[in-house]
């Protein structure tokens, strides 16, 4: 091997090798680099908990003091919803549906000291609109336990409101996992207790939410003959950046979390920019990989008489092409240690100034196992072609 | 191990339609292990053609060449490999040498193939042969007769069922071409090869089993 590359190495161009780590590099940081800013920045663009999906909206109509006057309340009628769901940006529509009982929950954890109870409401979405687990977030009647998601400002409310000014201390999310409280339910002349687990958090939707299920059974058990209309709906759009939505919601006066919907123009946005940047890398990358090839083949060319000699000693092909396999692995592994390196530098330097505006917790595992994968790809890619030159060459 | 080399109405493609006077071409020829033969011919009349074709490198003749009793075209990439490694060694008559490698180094890309001899015997023919001073001297440096007694020491580091020596002393004087068939024939009696030698009219003084004129 070492004869071998002592004969092919006169020929090695050191020039086209350096122009190949060069463009390697800048290629391959360019993909790690914008792969990992987007790690970093997206959690800001994230503002729901994960348990509801994305690309929901909540519309709702708004509550003027003309309505509080005259009573009327803030629903929508069938016809009004029917209209909603045949506009082309819906793909589905699901009704928040009410408790129409009264709800009372208490937590008593005397070791602790802590004595609380309260009443509450509890509200439903179809199930296809939470992205939990169906056998965390399911309810088949009469069963004593029911789950809860609970937005998490309530948990802040607690955590930094209540339990620091009545002295009481303060709950984890992996700790209120862990804790169930009694519920009792009343209406129709009927009491049942039941028990709460709450089993996440969302801070999209601002309501108790519990199973559909639930409420279908507790709502025809302790409120059979009371109705409602919605006053929410949970609407799934197929792209929430559509300016028709917001258009056709302005029209009727309807509010949506506007919040939201810009967080998912500036997260669209911020896609685009993205995926046009790793293109860009990705363009680079192959250009590099193309010089690596051109180059090698050179090398091949120029050694041509030498490693046609080999073969005529008794060499076989493999063991002519094991100095190039070599080369490429090691001059992609460089490229690769580089451009990781330079892209934690760079993480460092942004990381610094964006520290003031966002929390970063992205970690760099993925980026480094991508930009590996390309590396290891490349140099398959690299060496198949040139396996392929020896074998047609020689 | 391969007793014999036959050839069966060789004649390459170049003298196809020309009446050609030969104890080789267009003949049945056989080569049998232990003996030594040399082939005779004036330049241009194919005798390095014959030993590329024997070695599986050519064949742009017509004719068949067996191996034993295997047509040479009928073999696989690996069974040429283990032809070249274990069968036939081969003294090109354009050498084939590293220039960037030193003597020595040129000698080890084949026998760490092989590892037929060690470093002391490989150290002990180039003394024999007069080039010990050259052992690390890049081979681009040595005069071609240096460079064929390179050659040679390399043809010789590999086990072998016949030698193919190209015109082996064309620039070599009588003294070492006699340390040259001393070696041989020392080789010949421990390993039992055949040798097939060309020459163009200056050839290495061995007891030939057959003299044939190409």
């Amino acid at each position: 091997m070492k004869l071998i590359w002592k004969i092919i190495r006169q020929h090695l161009s050191i020039s086209q090798l350096i122009s190949f780590l060069l463009a390697n590099i800048i290629g391959l940081t360019i993909i790690c680099l914008t792969l990992q800013l987007y790690q970093d920045i997206k959690p800001a663009f994230d503002t729901q908990s994960g348990l509801i999906k994305p690309d929901y909206l909540i519309v709702s109509k708004p509550v003027s003091t003309l309505r509080t006057i005259i009573g009327s309340k803030p629903d929508f009628s069938e016809k009004e919803i029917n209209e909603l769901q045949s506009q082309s940006f819906v793909e589905q529509i699901g009704q928040f549906t009410p408790a129409l009982y009264n709800v009372e929950a208490s937590f008593d954890a005397s070791s602790l000291g802590v004595h609380l109870a309260t009443e509450l409401f509890f509200e439903s979405v179809p199930d296809q609109f939470v992205d939990v687990n169906s056998t965390r977030w399911h309810y088949e009647a009469g069963q004593k336990e029911i789950p809860i998601i609970i937005p998490y400002d309530y948990l802040n409310l607690y955590n930094f409101g209540f339990a620091q000014s009545a002295d009481l201390p303060t709950i984890s999310e992996s700790i209120i996992n862990k804790i169930t409280f009694t519920i009792i339910a009343s209406g129709n002349g009927l009491t049942q207790e039941f028990t709460g687990r709450i089993i996440g958090f969302s801070n999209r939707l601002n309501t108790i939410l519990v199973p559909n299920d639930f409420i279908q059974w507790s709502n025809n058990k302790f409120a059979p003959h009371s109705h409602h209309r919605p006053s929410r709906l949970i609407v799934q759009v197929a792209n929430p950046t559509d300016a028709q939505v917001t258009q056709y919601c302005q029209e009727k006066g309807y509010n949506i979390d506007q919040n939201k919907l810009d967080n998912s123009k500036t997260k669209w946005l911020l896609e685009i920019v993205m995926s046009i940047v790793i293109t860009i890398g990705i363009i680079i990358t192959l250009l590099s990989c193309y010089i690596l090839v051109l180059s090698i083949s050179l090398l091949i060319q120029k050694s041509k008489q030498h490693l046609q000699d080999l073969m005529l000693l008794g060499y076989r092909r493999k063991q002519i092409a094991m100095p190039y396999n070599i080369l490429i692995i090691t001059v992609n592994t460089l490229s690769f240690i580089s451009a990781y390196c330079l892209t934690l530098i760079a993480r460092n330097i942004y990381q610094h100034h964006l520290t003031t505006l966002l929390q970063i917790s992205g970690s760099t595992a993925s980026t480094a196992l991508i930009a590996a994968t390309i590396s290891l790809l490349l140099s398959i890619l690299n060496i198949i072609i040139i396996n392929h030159q020896i074998h047609r060459d020689l | 191990m391969v007793k014999s080399i036959t050839l069966h109405s060789v004649i390459p493609h170049i003298f196809a339609n020309q009446t050609i006077l030969s104890e080789v071409w267009n003949q049945d020829v056989v080569f049998e292990k232990g003996k030594s033969y040399l082939i005779e011919a004036s330049s241009g009349k194919g005798k390095s053609s014959m030993l590329s074709y024997i070695y599986a490198y050519r064949n742009d003749y017509s004719g068949t060449i067996y191996i034993d009793d295997t047509d040479i075209n009928s073999l696989s990439e690996n069974d040429i490999v283990v032809l070249r490694q274990r069968v036939f060694a081969y003294l090109f008559q354009e050498l084939r040498l590293f220039p960037t490698l030193t003597a020595l180094e040129n000698i080890e890309v084949k026998n760490q193939l092989t590892h037929h001899k060690s470093r002391q015997q490989i150290e002990l023919l180039f003394e024999r042969l007069g080039i010990a001073d050259k052992t690390n001297t890049p081979v681009r440096l040595l005069s071609w007769g240096q460079q064929q007694r390179v050659a040679f020491v390399r043809t010789l580091c590999q086990p072998c069922d016949f030698v193919l020596l190209d015109e082996p002393i064309s620039h070599i004087d009588n003294q070492n071409a006699q340390t040259m068939v001393d070696i041989l024939t020392e080789e010949q009696t421990k390993f039992g090869f055949g040798i097939i030698a060309t020459s163009i009219g200056y050839y290495l003084p061995l007891n030939y089993n057959r003299i044939m004129q190409l």
